[in-house]
């Protein structure tokens, strides 16, 4: 289970507070690491729950931390927002040693939210989690029309992709013929 | 040890560059985009590929481990006049467009570019699938569009079928001239359309399948002349309720032929036997001949006509079995097994076919082996 705090990554990030785990063997402490979004808000999330997103699992097992270590240095992710980052968090620890199911509802519906969540989810390398979240991208679009997927996935018609391939090589003219007349300024 | 922020967050690369709340799908990475379209069936598939020239770029670079998967794609012309578009893979199959009349009070119609021509379309939840909206006489005219949409996504890698069911009345008869199509299957029942058909075959390359179902009423009136294409056919398939003899046995040029008659055509298997003996018919490999005679009948006296030879009744002959050359839906790969004391022998090669009657069936199958050889098989 995670907890979060508002904080900031700089500063040594006051104590989370945890929620109760399950019974469990108690001679074998689990080890916690800390992470925070754009939001700054430190999430509290076991090694276990962590074992989901194979580039956080990679980062711990390489950097050896102590349990001081870890929570004076929460992993940034500054580019995750907060919102998504809880989400992520909370699907990890829901599903932390546990198999998991074929489908899962719970993702965010809003087109923002799943746009974000996915991109988040491919970066942090959590493939199950990523294959929910790319279903459920493919099942926005079921019984759409073209114009509709248009709107929904932002995909230019092809006059507009014509468009923007005439501007993007009139753009890189402009810039090489501004390159050839610096060059030849110098070379004066 | 303590680590500055700035230390860490060089461990976490910057991924998002760009205001990714505008996000297109164009920009999302390779892993994701794949991910995505593994998880659309291929009728949503297909028309993501109608949306754009970007979109379809996509959909084929990505979805081409995917395409590999098909087999072929079978255009369903059926009496209601609705044709269909399926594709095949392993064994299973999956409706990928419909194509029906127009119907000017739907509203959620949407118009896609396909091959040059704008077509109108709708979604349909019945069929799970996009229909193609049209007037009845430019049914024709909208499958071409959409198979040479296939044709060119999957150019020659797929096997295109042509399917087609015409009842008695003649409003929806159909029968598209295709590039490309290899198998096709025609279920008809009345006159007139005759001309249709052999012009179908006129026109298309030589078939590697033909099944024909029809029920003319008069032989001499419907059926294929002695020159047709249709006779050049690899493997073809009649089912034949006229009671007149046919004359496939003449004319076939192929190499398997599986025929069910509504007669027993007993002179027309002594002639046929008798031309393959003299060299005539020199490519056949394969003829199933079926009566669907329904009183007692065999093909035992036929026996009596063609010069048969006899394996000596205490010794097993070998079993004549060939691939086939288009699997059915039975998924039965070869042929039907002949083991067979009787056979004949051709005269110009001494080539040996196996020949078994049973009942109201014939089986004939030619061995690449002169007699000699053949009676070495023998054990």
């Amino acid at each position: 289970m995670s907890s979060t705090e508002q904080g900031t990554s700089s500063a040594a990030p006051a104590e989370p507070t945890t929620a109760p785990e399950s019974a469990a063997a108690p001679e074998v402490p689990e080890s916690f690491y800390y992470v925070h979004g754009k939001d700054k808000v430190v999430h509290k999330v076991s090694a276990g729950a962590l074992q989901h997103s194979a580039l956080i699992h990679g980062m711990i097992s390489n950097l050896g931390y102590t349990e001081e270590q870890a929570k004076a240095n929460p992993f940034p992710f500054e580019n995750i927002d907060g919102d998504i980052l809880q989400m992520v968090v909370d699907w990890c620890n829901q599903h932390k040693g546990k198999p998991t199911p074929p489908e899962d509802t719970n993702l965010p519906k809003q087109k923002e939210k799943l746009f974000d969540l996915v991109l988040a989810v491919n970066y942090l390398e959590i493939k199950e989690l990523l294959t929910y979240c790319c279903k459920q991208v493919a099942m926005m679009v079921k019984g759409k029309s073209p114009e509709e997927i248009r709107e929904i996935w932002m995909i230019p018609t092809d006059a507009e992709d014509e468009a923007a391939e005439k501007e993007a090589k009139k753009r890189a003219g402009k810039e090489a013929a501004g390159e050839t007349a610096a060059a030849a300024g110098d070379a004066k | 040890m303590f680590f500055p922020d700035s230390f860490l967050a060089s461990f976490f690369p910057t991924f998002l560059t760009t205001d990714y709340k505008r996000m297109q799908i164009f920009k999302y990475p390779d892993l994701i985009l794949i991910e995505i379209l593994h998880n659309m069936n291929y009728s949503e598939i297909f028309l993501m590929s109608f949306i754009s020239k970007n979109m379809k770029k996509l959909v084929k670079s990505y979805q081409i481990s995917r395409f590999d998967r098909i087999e072929s794609i079978r255009y369903e012309c059926y009496p209601n006049g609705q044709p269909l578009v399926y594709i095949h893979y392993k064994s299973s199959s999956e409706r990928i467009l419909k194509i029906e009349e127009c119907d000017e009070e739907i509203n959620d119609k949407f118009q896609l570019n396909i091959s040059g021509k704008m077509i109108d379309f709708r979604y349909s939840d019945q069929y799970q699938c996009p229909v193609a909206c049209c007037q009845p006489d430019d049914k024709v005219y909208v499958i071409k569009s959409l198979h040479d949409h296939f044709l060119d996504f999957f150019g020659d890698s797929v096997e295109y079928h042509f399917e087609a069911k015409y009842g008695w009345k003649s409003d929806y008869f159909i029968i598209p001239q295709l590039q490309n199509i290899s198998i096709c299957s025609i279920w008809y029942y009345r006159y007139g359309d005759m001309k249709s058909v052999e012009n179908f075959f006129a026109w298309s390359p030589v078939f590697k399948r033909v099944y024909l179902f029809h029920e003319p009423h008069h032989q001499t009136e419907n059926s294929f002349g002695p020159k047709s294409k249709l006779w050049q056919t690899d493997s073809i398939k009649i089912d034949q309720r006229n009671p007149d003899a046919p004359n496939v046995l003449h004319c076939f040029k192929g190499r398997q032929a599986f025929l069910r008659y509504g007669s027993g055509a007993t002179f027309e298997i002594v002639d046929f036997v008798n031309r393959w003996k003299s060299g005539d018919v020199s490519r056949l490999e394969y003829l199933q001949i079926e009566s669907n005679l329904v009183v007692e009948f065999s093909y035992d006296p036929v026996l009596n006509h063609i010069g048969v030879k006899q394996i000596d009744p205490e010794k097993t002959p070998p079993t004549h079995s060939v691939p086939k050359i288009h699997i059915e839906k039975d998924n039965i790969p070869n042929t039907d097994p002949i083991t067979s004391h009787t056979y004949v022998v051709r005269q110009s090669d001494g080539r040996v076919a196996s020949i078994l009657v049973q009942g109201k069936k014939f089986y004939f199958g030619v061995w690449d082996k002169t007699e000699e050889e053949f009676l070495e098989m023998v054990e």
